[in-house]
């Protein structure tokens, strides 16, 4: 049951790292003439994969014809000067979808899953600590992590921006986005596994394990972690797609990916308007991969459940 | 400790809270570049930018505006707007009543679906529970900008709803609440909808959870129905991770609004809140911030006392 | 060339069908009430404190001025001010005042009003905003009233816009705010939580209600006193509703459904073929006013101590070089990249749509990238090694840094794509509206990409732009003295031409100025986007204008038929 989902992941991730060599175009190959341009239909002949080439009919309208009486070769091992074929259509600046879908996974999606992974495993300390010792530990941990909640943080980065160079190497940006995500994120985690773990703590096999003479730290990951997977896992579906969406808005504020990084989320942000979202919703692809992405951990991360209740009432 | 002391404690616990909360925004302000008298500099002289700051007090010492400010508080002036040129305490209230009607129905709506959903989802393997965790996950991976959107579209293509604003003027009473009533839901379900595959997705994970355990498998095999052990054994004990995220939610509506209440034209906190960050409007934004911060309270809260009664030992001490 | 401006300039997007008549032929119906949209709240309701668009837009329905300028002519028309003359040496301006006007609340309009109005701006309590604009060369206006339909307005110097400063000038009631201003509190008069019937002027509206929030509701205003050529009282609509509508989404929506019937910003590019398609089906029409007056402008940072210590000042700092950079752009492809081709290519600030100033025979630079590249060799710029970018002698490489707002994205990605073709490598970097402004204020930029909002079509009511001293002139704001000979020679040619009344002549004094501000190019511009506007079916006799506010500048024109309710 869980092969599908990983065989999907893996081809996602596979896509991800081998992009530059899959993408049909560049990431800033631009078409002038194909400003959203639609999604071309592939057909197959004695030559391979083909398509028929779009037209430029009413700019203002972006409109277009397909000329049924030529061909164009799929684009992969193109030449240059060829006319264009989008699979995914194009972007308002003419750009493919596709390929920008493609070229972006990597710091998108990476920033993403880092981030997730980061703010999961913060917020899963933090709140098995707060959860299992009470007290102090208990009330620092809400404490801050409210704050972190209510505070408007975008002071912090516009201020953290105005102290950086005004050029930014990629991983820079990566390594600060990351860390602002993880900031951000861990307090949502944490109150979860909190709650989870005070009702835990009750139970018998814990009590039974403090009893032993188990030291805190294996109390809390043998005894107390596995009960909280489940909502981890939520919470990873959660975060995937709010982090992508976050680097579009800290974009905004001046700390987005350097400009020539295809980004899921500024594809995203300038796609959810009216015209777009009518007249070429195929500019809203990237939604449908972080939905995919989100699908298959969701279903990889699912524990086995042991319906006691289906199996007692099967055997009657 | 009674349930009564526990809300008093917590009550004063979150004014406290509130004060912190906009003083560390004032604070935090001050760290980005620019301030109050940034969005009309180019039309203005040094002297003349330099006077607007010495009009709204900007050249004072940090602390001089701060005890100015705290000063304030105790006459429940939260200081003026430098956006609006109005106190900053009735813009708040004017707002945030808004926003918290919203928020209100949002998450009773969204508990409303979530919850039942979650348990249904939870203990049952069939096609269509299935179906429903699905689509749970693609609402939650479907950007707020994004959804909210496609509701207003949907919204101004049929004409069954209006395609934005709290209430079309020039009504009272009866009429009035039926307008409050038609304009909600668009809103509404632009907020609710995450919320309630949240609540889904961890009542589901809770149920399947709580199904698992012996004491449910002993009722089952002490010969309860199926539904009886679900909803009396199963489900209370689920409820742990759900009524925690109550604060969580509250803090993602807080967040969330601001999206919600640009594309519908809901006059609430949050694009108040928002105008007020960019113009570096501090008070404001330390005022909005403290908002934020009472509600949070609140909820948190009332989730705590709802889970007190459910399971007394909360109230414990714990050491 | 020449033949080539006046086909783009007088070339226009086939009208689409359903254009609405100006002046049409049958009677006007009388009654309705008309929505529209507002982005902002209105910060203040007193204009001499205030300067936002929420504010103005109020201000214009409710309040009225001396004299007003025509938003689609451009051109000043009588108002309040029934006729004037002009003394001799264009300094002193009689202005006769219209008979029998009164304020909204009854109370009879008089002089004393108007010399009430110039006291409360230049008292120092109040730090209006307009004071500052009411001065030539430092010395502000000053008023006499001899009697009580004549206002004297005499100018410390000549003045070449001449009345037309007095647009800005809303008369307020003495009865009203005169308490106000003699205990110094004008500043905090007539903000949004004053009681709307405290808020009496001579406009065509009166305020009946506030939501914050929510929308502004306005009545007719039964004592207003123009009059239509039939001799009908205007305005048409019984009352007026500005929603407040914060996005270009939600209000492109709220047409769809019928919820708004005008939005007060014309559409963007990508929104006409939206609007369009609502055209066709009946629910709008789409009007295009003309040319904008505001193109996006692309500017270097001119302070010669900001590259002092930098060793790419030497070329960067050159004419030579940002005239490559405007041969480098193809404007044609500009607009059509980013206005999706309903742009006009300009080479200047002043554009086709300001119709007295433009000038169709300023010198360009034509799209040539061979001679950018001469240009940019003749500074020593060539490639002297592996990466497509050029290199100076010593080694430094041509690269620049630009700061843009997130919204002005694809303007910049055209503009470093011209440059990168002919070898220049541009860092476009986005930054948040605040940040950017103060990084321009301080100078502490290299190249920014922006959007700058002119006031008025003269350019001398735009003398912060031009002069050096000004706290407008973007490129190098507010110096002490000119940092360059042709900066002091403009300085001196705007000012000759603040100060002259003959028309021609300041014609003639600003093509100087626009041929040396084409020569040194301290600012690039581009293309400048048509201005389209979509108004509802029920809306008549709207007549589009260029300058803000674009529709809404003439209410008390506007009507609506009857049979078609808001829905």
């Amino acid at each position: 049951m869980t092969r599908r989902p990983v065989l999907l992941l893996a081809v996602l991730v596979l896509v991800a790292l081998g992009a530059p060599l899959v993408a049909p175009y560049g990431p800033a190959e631009r078409f002038r003439d194909h400003q959203h341009a639609p999604p071309m239909r592939v057909h197959v002949d004695a030559g391979g994969l083909y398509a028929h080439p779009l037209t430029l009919v009413d700019r203002l309208e972006q409109r277009f014809d397909a000329d049924a009486t030529r061909r164009v070769r799929l684009p992969w091992g193109a030449r240059a000067g060829a006319e264009p074929v989008f699979l995914l259509g194009a972007d308002a600046l003419g750009r493919d979808v596709l390929s920008r879908l493609l070229h972006g996974a990597r710091a998108s999606l990476g920033l993403a899953l880092v981030a997730t992974a980061g703010t999961l495993l913060l917020g899963a300390l933090l709140g098995l600590w707060a959860g299992y010792a009470g007290g102090l530990a208990e009330r620092g941990v809400t404490t801050v992590g409210d704050l972190l909640l209510v505070l408007p943080l975008i002071y912090v980065v516009v201020a953290l921006r105005a102290a950086l160079p005004l050029v930014l190497p990629l991983g820079t940006v990566v390594v600060a986005l990351a860390i602002i995500f993880v900031l951000l994120g861990w307090p949502r985690v944490a109150r979860g596994v909190r709650a989870i773990v005070r009702e835990e703590a009750e139970r018998d096999h814990v009590v039974a394990a403090i009893a032993l003479g188990a030291s805190r730290w294996r109390v809390m990951t043998r005894h107390l972690l596995p009960a909280c997977l489940g909502y981890l896992a939520v919470q990873a579906a959660l975060l995937v797609p709010m982090f992508v969406l976050a680097e579009a808005t800290l974009s905004y504020l001046g700390l987005g990916f350097p400009d020539g990084v295809p980004s899921w989320g500024t594809a995203l942000s300038d796609a959810a308007n009216v015209a777009a979202t009518t007249r070429a919703p195929w500019t809203l692809a990237p939604a449908a991969a972080v939905f995919l992405v989100v699908l298959a951990t969701n279903v990889l991360l699912e524990p086995s459940r042991h319906d006691a209740v289906a199996d007692a009432s099967r055997s009657g | 400790m009674t349930l009564a002391r526990f809300v008093v404690r917590r009550a004063a616990g979150g004014l406290v809270f509130a004060l912190v909360v906009a003083s560390l925004t004032l604070l935090v302000a001050r760290l980005a570049p620019g301030d109050a008298t940034t969005g009309e500099a180019i039309a203005m002289t040094v002297e003349q930018r330099a006077a607007l700051r010495a009009d709204l007090g900007l050249d004072q010492p940090l602390l001089t505006q701060y005890g100015r400010w705290l000063v304030g508080l105790t006459r429940f002036d939260l200081g003026r707007s430098s956006l609006f040129k109005r106190p900053v305490a009735d813009l708040v209230g004017e707002r945030a009543l808004n926003t918290a009607l919203l928020a209100v129905v949002a998450l009773v709506v969204a508990s409303l679906v979530g919850i039942p959903l979650g348990r249904y989802t939870g203990a049952s393997h069939a096609m269509l529970a299935r179906a429903v965790g699905a689509a749970s996950v693609a609402v939650l991976s479907l950007p707020p900008l994004l959804s909210a959107l496609l509701l207003v579209l949907v919204a101004a293509h049929t004409g069954w709803l209006p395609a934005g604003g709290m209430t079309s003027g020039g009504l009272s009473g009866a009429a009035w609440l039926a307008d409050l009533a038609w304009h909600l839901p668009v809103p509404v379900l632009a907020l609710a909808l995450p919320l309630a595959a949240t609540l889904e997705r961890v009542q589901s994970r809770a149920m399947a959870e709580a199904i698992g355990r012996p004491f449910v498998e002993a009722s089952r095999a002490r010969g309860l129905t199926r539904e009886r052990t679900l909803r009396v054994h199963a489900w209370p004990a689920s409820l742990a991770p759900v009524l925690g995220i109550y604060g969580v939610l509250v803090g993602a509506i807080f967040s969330g609004s601001f999206v919600v209440e640009v594309v519908t034209s809901w006059p609430g906190l949050g694009r108040l809140l928002f105008d007020a960050l960019l113009a570096r409007d501090v008070w404001l934004v330390a005022g909005c911030g403290a908002a934020g911060a009472v509600s949070l309270a609140v909820a948190t809260t009332m989730a705590d006392v709802v889970h007190a009664t459910l399971d007394p030992r909360l109230l414990e001490r714990r050491g | 060339m020449l033949g080539l401006t006046a086909l783009f300039w007088s070339t226009r997007q086939p009208a689409p069908s359903g254009r609405l008549e100006q002046g049409a032929q049958a009677p006007l119906p009388r009654g309705g009430t008309l929505v529209a949209s507002l982005r902002t709240e209105p910060r203040s309701f007193n204009r001499l404190v205030s300067r936002d668009v929420a504010t103005e837009i109020v201000t214009l329905l409710t309040q009225a001025r001396l004299v007003r300028v025509n938003r689609a002519t451009q051109q000043v028309e009588p108002w309040l001010a029934e006729t004037w003359t002009t003394s001799p040496d264009g300094q002193v301006f009689t202005l006769t005042l219209r008979e029998g006007l009164q304020w909204s609340d009854g109370t009879p309009f008089t002089s004393a009003d108007v010399a009430f109005t110039f006291k409360a701006i230049f008292d120092p309590t109040t730090k209006s905003v307009l004071a500052s604009g009411l001065e030539v060369d430092g010395q502000p206006l000053t008023t006499a009233t001899p009697d009580a339909r004549t206002v004297v307005v005499t100018y410390p110097r000549p003045f070449g816009p001449g009345i037309r400063l007095l647009d800005n000038v809303v008369i307020l009631p003495k009865h009203k705010l005169e308490a106000a201003v003699a205990s110094g509190t004008l500043s905090d008069a007539w903000t949004p939580t004053t009681p709307p019937a405290d808020i009496v002027g001579m406009g065509p509206f009166v305020l009946t209600r506030y939501e914050p929030g929510q929308r502004l509701t306005f009545a007719r205003n039964p004592r207003y006193w123009r009059r239509d050529a039939a001799g009908q009282a205007l305005p048409y609509l019984d009352g007026l509703v500005l929603a407040i509508v914060p996005n270009a989404d939600a209000e492109l929506l709220g047409l769809q459904s019928g919820q708004i019937d005008m939005t007060q910003q014309q559409l963007r590019a990508e929104d006409i073929a939206t609007a369009r398609d609502l055209e066709r089906k009946g629910l709008v029409t789409v009007q295009e006013a003309g040319v904008t007056l505001d193109p996006d402008v692309f500017f270097f940072n001119l302070r010669p101590a900001a590259w002092a210590k930098d060793p790419r000042g030497t070329w960067l700092l050159t004419d030579a070089f940002r005239q490559a950079i405007s041969h480098a752009v193809d404007r044609e492809a500009y607009a059509n990249t980013v206005y999706l081709g309903a742009a006009v290519p300009v080479h200047g600030p002043i554009t086709p749509g300001n119709k007295d100033w433009f000038w169709p025979d300023l010198p360009r630079y034509p799209f040539d990238q061979a001679k950018a590249r001469a240009l940019l060799a003749g500074l020593g710029l060539t490639n002297r090694d592996a990466d497509p970018w050029l290199e100076d002698a010593a080694g430094t490489e041509a690269r620049f840094t630009l700061l843009a707002f997130r919204s002005l994205d694809r303007g910049a990605q055209v503009l470093k794509e011209s440059l990168e073709a002919v070898g220049v490598a541009v860092d476009v970097v986005t930054l948040e509206t605040g940040a950017l402004i103060e990084r321009m204020v301080t100078g502490s930029f290299e190249t920014i990409f922006f959007n700058y909002v002119s006031s008025d079509t003269d350019p001398a009511m735009q003398r912060d732009l031009w002069l050096s001293s000004g706290s407008g002139h973007i490129w190098n704001i507010s110096q002490p003295t000119p940092a360059t000979p042709w900066e002091a020679q403009i300085d001196d040619l705007i000012t000759r031409q603040a100060a002259s009344i003959d028309q021609a002549e300041r014609v003639r004094l600003f093509r100087e100025v626009q041929r040396i501000f084409s020569e040194h190019l301290p600012a690039l511009y581009f293309a400048a986007p048509r201005v389209y506007l979509a108004v509802s079916t029920r809306v008549r006799n709207a007549t589009p204008g260029v300058s803000r506010p674009q529709l809404i500048w003439s209410a008390d024109t506007l009507a609506v038929t009857p049979d078609a309710a808001p829905r």
